[in-house]
């Protein structure tokens, strides 16, 4: 019988749809609205002038969820897992511990975004929160991984607001192509912590887990490396070009009336009198949908980190009976994020500034154990990182550490 | 052996016994040479995956921060809580039968032969009845002071050093018999021995203690998987369709593009007719076209046309052909 090859027409189009999502997911739910906040005000008190740290920023989110994306297809593990099989519990105990810690104060970040969010169109959090909260469970856990997937892609693509509000505040160009490729800051306390802000929440250390877990649990094989690297690319340019134009929309009203942001929630009001209630409307609406999207994706990254240190089963596919824990952490983290945020007098303004000083002292030595990883022939094989992508990941670590450290060192000598 | 087969999976409690030794207490012990001198630490130890009855082969000793080497277990001479002492005195250079492994290149191992620490220790393990993923805390040994069973033949192993002598009445209880042999009789999967390794002994004994006998297991790390593959007495040959399709589909991709590989056309066809289509498809991509093709012929019809309609579908082929039609009709 004369057939033609079974593998030549799975090449194209349905087999990049059949591999597409822990790329967009992971990058979309970076523009949280922490996210969404620091872009702000990075617009708001620079205007266009730091727009190349965006651009830095997607560049590192590319290499390091690409590198999360190969670590879990080629060893089929999620990265709090992997790093318990290649540095011993003691160090994954200390990784799990402060994602555990720093993903319960962002997702209780995300539903303040949710309340805030609401909020502006006059829905109480005491109304909105515990219903988002139920909307985002229902949606993961009774959802089957296929559906689950596709309800998120959908409601990933709430972000298109951004960029409509960005547009509707006819921006400089010309300000904007220069902010992006030619360097500048200046030299304070304020631009630093942005810089650093802008690059944790950008690439964030949940989202990395997240990335290499879920990759994972789709069950994504080395043939679909290729067509991954294509969603993990389209994942982070997308971010990177939604952060752009929240920046852009920001710099374009705010930076020019000398109006400085606190929250997202701020800056979709601010953006009413100079771009028009729609604008200000769209960006309110992103900033909802960014933020139920986080708020499903980071319970979920919790879930699957808790479970790769304990050792138990950790799949959306998997019924209660067989992965009882992810369910109970995916429970408990959402529960905690609510009750956080519904508590009257709860200090939640010192959790969120906890959660992401946490969340940027992870992420270095994260990415320096996702080196050693990368560079491992054992687990890797022919996928170890080559010398060429070894030194990018230095010179983005390096970079990364450098502004953590300044902002440590910034923030210790302004406290003594 | 501590723990005896049984026909149906599931985890026992850790079996309490003076010879049980655990992997996580012996690495980082030092070693010493007859004389005295130290020689080392002990990094990781080997055995053969595929025995039934696996005994520890030979010992990964870190010499400093960029040796190593493979030391044969007979050199062993006492064998304590605290250290190990060899019977020998001399050095690597003199030894030939001892390999020297320089840390950060691959270890000169035998087809078959695994590390316990490196390949087993905080890897993902599958019971091959039960269909678990899980994670080993901890891999427990037994030493046995009498000669070993009757086995199947193995990979030769290096050269054994002459044998110690015989011991006698007065013999300190730590040294090792002739015949002496440490051998895997399980892997502890229970969230306590993780909190013991983190120093909490008193919370670790909250926790149930779970074990999972050797023979019952399936290893999943990338050289554990594809030693237990090559070896074929390993349960994973022998468990029926419907239990392989149900390991497929708890192995993660990698090794379960192994096991396609490995198992003969007529078991992975079956296997892939009991799997769900889509994970199937996937599967198959991790094999070569020939191996892809003849799984799938070996299907029966019904479930071929879906495996070949599921790995040939892309729209771009129709959508050429739509437009080379609407070309023709202008």
């Amino acid at each position: 019988m004369t057939r033609a090859p079974l593998f030549r027409r799975r090449a194209g189009l349905a087999a990049l749809l059949a591999v597409v999502g822990p790329g967009l997911l992971a990058g979309l739910s970076d523009d949280d609205p922490a996210g969404i906040t620091t872009y702000s005000s990075l617009g708001a008190s620079y205007g266009y002038q730091l727009l190349w740290v965006l651009l830095l920023s997607t560049i590192a989110l590319i290499l390091f969820h690409d590198l999360a994306s190969r670590m879990g297809v080629v060893t089929g593990q999620g990265l709090i897992g992997l790093v318990r099989e290649r540095y011993g519990v003691r160090i994954a105990f200390g990784a799990a511990a402060v994602l555990l810690i720093a993903n319960l104060g962002t997702t209780a970040a995300e539903f303040a975004g949710i309340a805030a969010g609401f909020s502006l169109f006059g829905i109480p959090s005491f109304l909105s929160v515990p219903t988002a909260a139920l909307l985002v469970s229902f949606l993961v856990l009774r959802g089957s991984f296929h559906r689950v997937e596709h309800l998120l892609l959908l409601l990933g693509s709430v972000f298109i607001t951004y960029i409509a509000a960005g547009l509707l505040a006819h921006p400089d160009w010309s300000a904007v192509v220069h902010g992006l490729v030619v360097p500048s800051m200046p030299v304070n306390r304020t631009a630093l912590i942005l810089v650093t802000a802008t690059v944790g929440t950008t690439l964030a250390p949940w989202g990395l887990s997240f990335m290499q877990s879920y990759a994972v649990d789709k069950k994504l094989t080395i043939a679909d490396l290729r067509y991954e690297r294509i969603d993990v690319v389209t994942g982070a340019v997308l971010t990177g070009v939604i952060g752009l134009f929240v920046v852009i929309a920001s710099a374009a009203t705010l930076h020019d009336r000398g109006i400085t942001v606190e929250t997202a929630a701020d800056a979709a009001i601010a953006l009413e009198p100079a771009a028009g209630h729609l604008a200000s409307t769209l960006f309110a609406v992103g900033l909802i949908g960014a933020a139920l999207l986080a708020a499903s994706i980071l319970p979920l990254s919790t879930s699957y980190s808790v479970c790769e240190f304990v050792g138990t089963s950790a799949a959306v596919d998997d019924h209660f009976r067989d992965a009882k824990l992810f369910y109970a952490v995916f429970a408990v983290t959402t529960v905690a994020a609510v009750l956080a945020v519904l508590t009257p007098g709860a200090p939640l303004i010192a959790i969120l500034v906890l959660t992401q000083a946490l969340n940027a002292i992870l992420l270095v030595p994260l990415l320096f154990l996702m080196y050693g990883m990368a560079r491992d022939p054992d687990l890797l094989g022919p996928f170890r990182a080559s010398r060429l992508q070894a030194s990018m990941y230095i010179v983005t670590i390096a970079f990364i550490s450098i502004c953590v450290l300044a902002l440590g060192a910034l923030s210790l000598s302004s406290g003594s | 052996m501590g723990l005896g087969r049984r026909d149906a999976w599931q985890t026992l409690a850790v079996p309490t016994s003076d010879h049980l030794v655990r992997v996580s207490t012996l690495t980082g012990q030092s070693v010493h040479l007859a004389d005295g001198r130290r020689l080392g630490t002990i990094e990781d130890l080997t055995i053969q995956a595929g025995d039934a009855d696996p005994a520890v082969e030979r010992v990964l000793v870190r010499l400093d921060r960029s040796s190593r080497v493979l030391i044969p277990w007979t050199a062993i001479h006492r064998f304590a809580a605290d250290a190990v002492d060899l019977h020998v005195t001399t050095t690597p250079v003199d030894d030939p039968t001892w390999l020297r492994a320089p840390v950060g290149e691959p270890l000169p191992l035998s087809e078959g032969e695994v590390c316990l620490r490196r390949d087993v220790l905080d890897t993902q393990i599958v019971n091959v009845n039960g269909h678990h993923l899980v994670r080993v805390a901890d891999v427990l040994l037994e030493r046995l002071d009498q000669p070993a069973p009757p086995a199947p033949p193995s990979p030769p192993a290096p050269p054994a050093p002459p044998a110690p002598p015989a011991p006698d009445e007065s013999q300190d209880p730590d040294e090792l018999a002739p015949a002496a042999r440490l051998e895997v009789v399980a892997v502890d999967v229970g969230f306590g021995s993780v909190v013991r390794r983190l120093g909490l002994g008193r919370l670790a004994e909250r926790f149930a203690e779970e074990a999972v006998p050797w023979e019952e297991l399936h290893l999943v790390s990338t050289r554990g998987n594809r030693a237990q593959l090559a070896t074929t007495d390993a349960l994973i040959h022998r468990i029926d369709a419907a239990s392989l399709a149900a390991l497929l589909q708890k192995l993660p991709p990698p090794a379960a593009g192994d096991v396609l590989r490995r198992v003969p056309i007529e078991r992975a066809s079956a296997a892939l007719a009991a799997a769900p289509e889509e994970l199937g498809g996937r599967l198959l991509t991790t094999v070569s076209e020939e191996r892809a093709t003849a799984i799938v012929d070996a299907l029966p019809e019904k479930r071929a046309r879906g495996y070949r309609r599921l790995l040939h579908r892309t729209p771009l082929p129709r959508r050429r052909f739509h437009r080379t039609r609407s070309w023709r009709r202008r």
